[in-house]
């Protein structure tokens, strides 16, 4: 059994416009250990898809249709009560600029260990070595241990932030844009540590990010989404060197490759489709320099172009 | 060109006066105003009143068909000293807060932009307006120039901006931090070019909204200052009218005709300004908006 | 791109050993006590020059001064100590005529055009503004047009679309694109930008970069693009110049930051870059994050963190050296690193005398 599998999602919003269809008929699954990266431009529902996972959806957002299961359980069918105790032990999320959301007024493990009594049947003292345990865990020196987040630097804080994910020990973490506000340093940092625990607990990880690097090095699976669907999902490797979606050729010409030749950076004409009324036939044809005359009216369905790769192409064969 | 240019503005003022009537606090508020405004002005016309004609009924009389508001200790009729005092409560309310704003203003965002010596003696200046019991300094002031409707105005305007200025350099404080006023500097604009053209305009909708509130302030200490003896005796105003009727003992001989009228008129008037107040902030600075 | 008139400096800037320290306030109890001030030392020598029509790149973490020193260079902030040159004079010079020349010459563009756009002025005051206040008299027909040639340039056309619009009406892409325009208006010689890009997403940012490289094409313009990004400052640059707490720890051609550095720093950054590549190399990232620039470590400032520090490192601080052609590093044992790099042989040492070492 899959650890996740998400089938034909549909998130709206309602919002004075009309409804946002934010995300429109997605499906990928997880299995246990195993990291997907959701990539695209802003507003390509890659964050919407998360926070439906995690029925975190804030209120002008609904989940129109499709289903998710987290080990078999229809996620959508729980009541709030049953999904705050699951939210924290089997899912959690770290969020960017997480690390600004800790209480300025609080020490840092004492915001971790309150966030474990309101889980977990626990003693102060039982709460306060599980601490200082996830302190050893995110490599935070334990001499911080009574500090306040002003005396701890942004990627120390994030690192608390994702210990206080990781407090429950879920199965799946979800990471949205994890460390998009920090330093190229403390961002290999961070990556590394979540790769270094995932490999030991077995942790499944959504990795929500815009730059495609990123989802290179720490992920097993990618799924390129525009315009509220997936464009094309598969393997890392499998997508990125041999991308079949029109959308993901683009889009890895607008990132430079310094291990590659310098070739200036080219952008994709056009602007993202309006999720209120979105274009008939594929939601790329409009800016698609392939697009034939099919591309305008039908849409098309995922196409398998070699095993676990799929794209969202009419002529996505033609293309591999 | 032009002509688009004035379009553009006009869609954006349309756009702060269709908010303003989507709100219901803020129609309260206009309806009131306008009402004291139509009151103060277009009154006086039609009701045919002098204040400094005494004894045209009885003492203290009770409201009746001849006196609709009764009369008081001098027999002149409430109702008329009411429409007629209107415009002294309004000018003052209006006029005085005018006078803070542009204190205020000028002081705040001077202080907030400048900031170093030229911030610390402009904040000492505004703390000691702030910190000095005000009603003792417009009895003092008031008593210097002598009583009449302008010089109330004034000595209320000099002794109430100090807080105008105190919200004024908050602002400036942030607004000078953000990235639009370096630009400015970069592309060499001067001092008072980025003081009027990229402070003033991120400041104004914050002061404005706390202006409409000082002028209910402003109102307040008009009566203040009349009922303690110091209004223009030679204009009627709800001030001086309440400063008779306490004279009059009014309250211990029942004549409750003499004080409720202008104590409702003053306090209605002050809600108008304040319900307006809160609502301009609200579509003015929508940071708030959401609270 | 070296395209030299009459009667004009080669460099468009010369930037030599630059200081900018800043005194922090200290808690009332300090002040009390008589304790010291504190100084951050956010620029603390920098010397590099530009010349006509070339990128160079600043790169560096949060805290390196890479942005205090653009700032510097246009005298947004008094510079401390050295000298920040434009044309061949000092950009804090106090004549009238001469600032009037540099304001229009030297333009900067900003990061986050949610913040660089004053949301109360309209589009068509934003990009005319250096005009209008330019000490020049424009008439209205001049300055609208030129308005509207200026946000066709930057590519929002058509540009009466755009021109009555205030900037909440806008997306970011948009935003930067009109900050861009009004950068152009003055056809500046030189434009210093500051990480103009970090904001937008792939598609934008590389429409943002074309158009900077369009009008380094057109207009011989010379950038100082300052960038936490090593492969934006590899792909857009000519050199690049990395930076670790206010100083410049190496600079050399864009190559540097592909890989052919020599720096143990710069060393470290290109290791952390995540790539695209399936299975990435076993790296060494380094521990920690930057320190304070309040209290700097005696000697070599990263040897507390260099994985190759050596006693020599905490006694002395290295000197910016020459390398190899172009190419200089701060560190005492830049040879050594330099023949592992495999970036050529070193080159004889004989300091500015040698041609290949001029920066």
């Amino acid at each position: 059994m899959k650890l996740l599998e998400v089938r034909n999602l549909k998130t709206y919003f309602d919002t004075r416009e009309g409804v946002v269809r934010a995300v429109d008929d997605v499906s990928f699954s997880l299995e246990k250990g195993e990291a997907i990266g959701l990539v695209g431009e802003s507003g390509c529902g890659k964050t919407t898809t998360a926070l439906s996972v995690l029925q975190l959806l804030p209120k002008e957002g609904r989940i129109a249709g499709g289903e998710i299961l987290l080990n078999g359980e229809d996620f959508a069918a729980k009541s709030e009560e049953e999904l705050r105790k699951h939210r924290w032990r089997d899912v959690s999320i770290v969020f960017q600029g997480a690390m600004n959301a800790l209480n300025p007024v609080m020490k840092v493990s004492r915001q971790i260990a309150e966030a474990l009594l309101l889980h977990e049947e626990l003693t102060e003292e039982e709460a306060r070595r599980r601490v200082l345990a996830l302190f050893d865990l995110v490599e935070i020196s334990s001499s911080l241990v009574d500090c306040y987040p002003h005396e701890f630097s942004g990627g120390m804080r994030q690192r608390a932030m994702i210990a206080m994910a990781l407090a429950c020990g879920p199965k799946l973490i979800v990471g949205d844009e994890p460390t998009t506000a920090l330093d190229v340093m403390v961002q290999a940092q961070i990556l590394a540590l979540l790769g270094k625990l995932r490999r030991e607990f077995g942790m499944a990880m959504i990795l929500i990010t815009h730059d495609l690097s990123i989802v290179g090095a720490n992920c097993d699976q990618v799924a390129v989404m525009y315009g509220g669907k997936v464009a094309e999902i598969g393997p890392v490797g499998k997508v990125l060197r041999n991308p079949c979606h029109p959308y993901t050729q683009r889009l890895l010409k607008a990132f430079p490759d310094i291990r590659g030749e310098r070739e200036m950076v080219q952008s994709i004409p056009g602007f993202p489709p309006n999720l209120v009324t979105p274009p008939p036939g594929c939601r790329f044809s409009p800016r698609c320099d392939a697009a034939r005359e099919i591309c305008f009216s039908r849409e098309p369905a995922m196409r398998c172009v070699e095993p676990g790769h799929e794209a969202a192409c009419h002529f996505a064969e033609e293309r591999s | 060109m032009e002509n688009a240019k004035k379009l553009a503005l006009h869609r954006k003022r349309k756009q702060f006066v269709e908010a303003l009537f989507r709100s219901k606090m803020s129609l309260v508020g206009l309806a009131i105003l306008v009402f004291f405004v139509l009151l103060a002005f277009v009154g006086p016309l039609l009701y045919d009143y002098d204040h400094q004609e005494y004894g045209a009924g009885e003492m203290l009389e009770p409201p009746s068909k001849a006196f609709l508001l009764g009369t008081d200790d001098l027999g002149r009729d409430v109702l008329g000293e009411l429409i007629h005092g209107a415009k002294t409560s309004l000018i003052v309310g209006v006029l005085a807060t005018l006078i803070s704003m542009v204190i205020g203003t000028v002081v705040g965002i001077s202080s907030g932009y400048f900031g170093g010596r030229i911030d610390a003696f402009l904040m000492r200046v505004t703390d000691a307006f702030l910190v000095l019991p005000w009603l003792p300094l417009m009895l003092v002031l008031a008593a210097l120039l002598g009583s009449s409707l302008w010089n109330i105005v004034v000595v209320i305007g000099v002794t109430s901006w100090a807080g105008t200025a105190r919200l004024a350099r908050a602002q400036t404080l942030s607004v000078k931090e953000r990235q639009f006023v370096e630009r400015a500097r970069s592309i060499g604009a001067g001092h008072v070019y980025i003081m009027r053209k990229k402070i003033l305009p991120n400041v104004f909708p914050l002061i404005f909204s706390n202006t409409v509130l000082v002028s209910a302030v402003a109102i307040l200490s008009e009566t203040t200052l009349s009922f303690l003896g110091m209004g223009d005796v030679l204009r009627p105003s709800w001030g001086m009218m309440l400063h008779y009727a306490f004279e009059a003992g009014a309250v211990s001989v029942g004549a409750y005709w003499f004080f409720v009228p202008p104590g409702v008129c003053i306090i209605l008037l002050v809600l108008g300004f304040a319900f307006l107040g809160h609502s301009f902030d609200e579509i003015l600075n929508p940071a708030l908006r959401r609270r | 791109m070296k395209q030299v008139r009459e009667g004009m400096t080669e460099h468009i800037v010369d930037v030599r050993d630059l200081k900018v320290h800043f005194e922090i306030r200290r808690s009332f109890l300090d002040t009390l006590l008589g304790r010291n001030k504190a100084t951050v030392k956010a620029v603390d020598g920098v010397t590099f020059s530009l010349r006509r029509g070339e990128i160079l790149s600043l790169v560096g973490e949060s805290g390196s001064g890479k942005t205090t020193t653009g700032r510097a260079i246009l005298n947004l902030v008094a510079k401390s100590g050295g000298e920040a040159l434009f044309d061949g004079a000092s950009v804090s010079n106090r004549d009238r005529e001469w600032n009037r020349m540099f304001r229009k010459k030297a333009q900067m563009i900003f990061q986050d055009p949610y913040q660089s756009l004053n949301p109360k002025d309209m589009i068509v005051d934003i990009v005319s503004e250096p005009l209008r206040i330019d000490g020049d008299h424009h008439d209205q027909e001049e300055l609208l047009a030129r308005t509207v040639e200026a946000l066709e340039f930057a590519g929002l056309k058509p540009a009466e679309t755009y021109l009555y619009k205030y900037p909440n009406e806008l997306s970011g892409g948009q935003r930067q694109r009109v900050a861009i325009a009004a950068a152009f208006i003055l056809s500046p010689d030189f434009i210093v930008a500051d990480e103009p890009v970090s904001m937008l997403d792939a598609s934008v940012r590389a429409d943002i970069l074309n158009l900077m490289v369009k009008m380094r094409e057109t207009k011989n313009t010379s950038y100082l693009f300052i960038t936490h990004d090593l492969s934006l400052a590899w792909l857009i640059s000519d050199r690049v110049a990395i930076m670790y707490l206010g100083k410049i720890m190496e600079i050399g051609s864009h190559r540097i930051v592909a890989g052919s550095c020599v720096h143990p720093y710069s060393r470290a950054l290109v290791d952390a870059l995540p790539t695209m590549e399936e299975k990435p190399r076993e790296r060494a990232l380094l521990k920690g994050e930057t320190p304070s620039p309040v209290k700097l470590p005696p000697g070599c400032r990263f040897s507390p963190r260099c994985s190759h520090v050596r006693p020599q490192c905490t006694r002395e601080e290295p000197e910016l050296r020459c390398v190899g052609e172009g190419h200089w590093a701060a560190c005492h044992f830049a040879e050594e690193f330099l023949s592992k790099s495999g970036a050529g042989d070193p080159v004889p040492l004989q300091g500015e005398e040698n041609p290949s070492c001029a920066q």
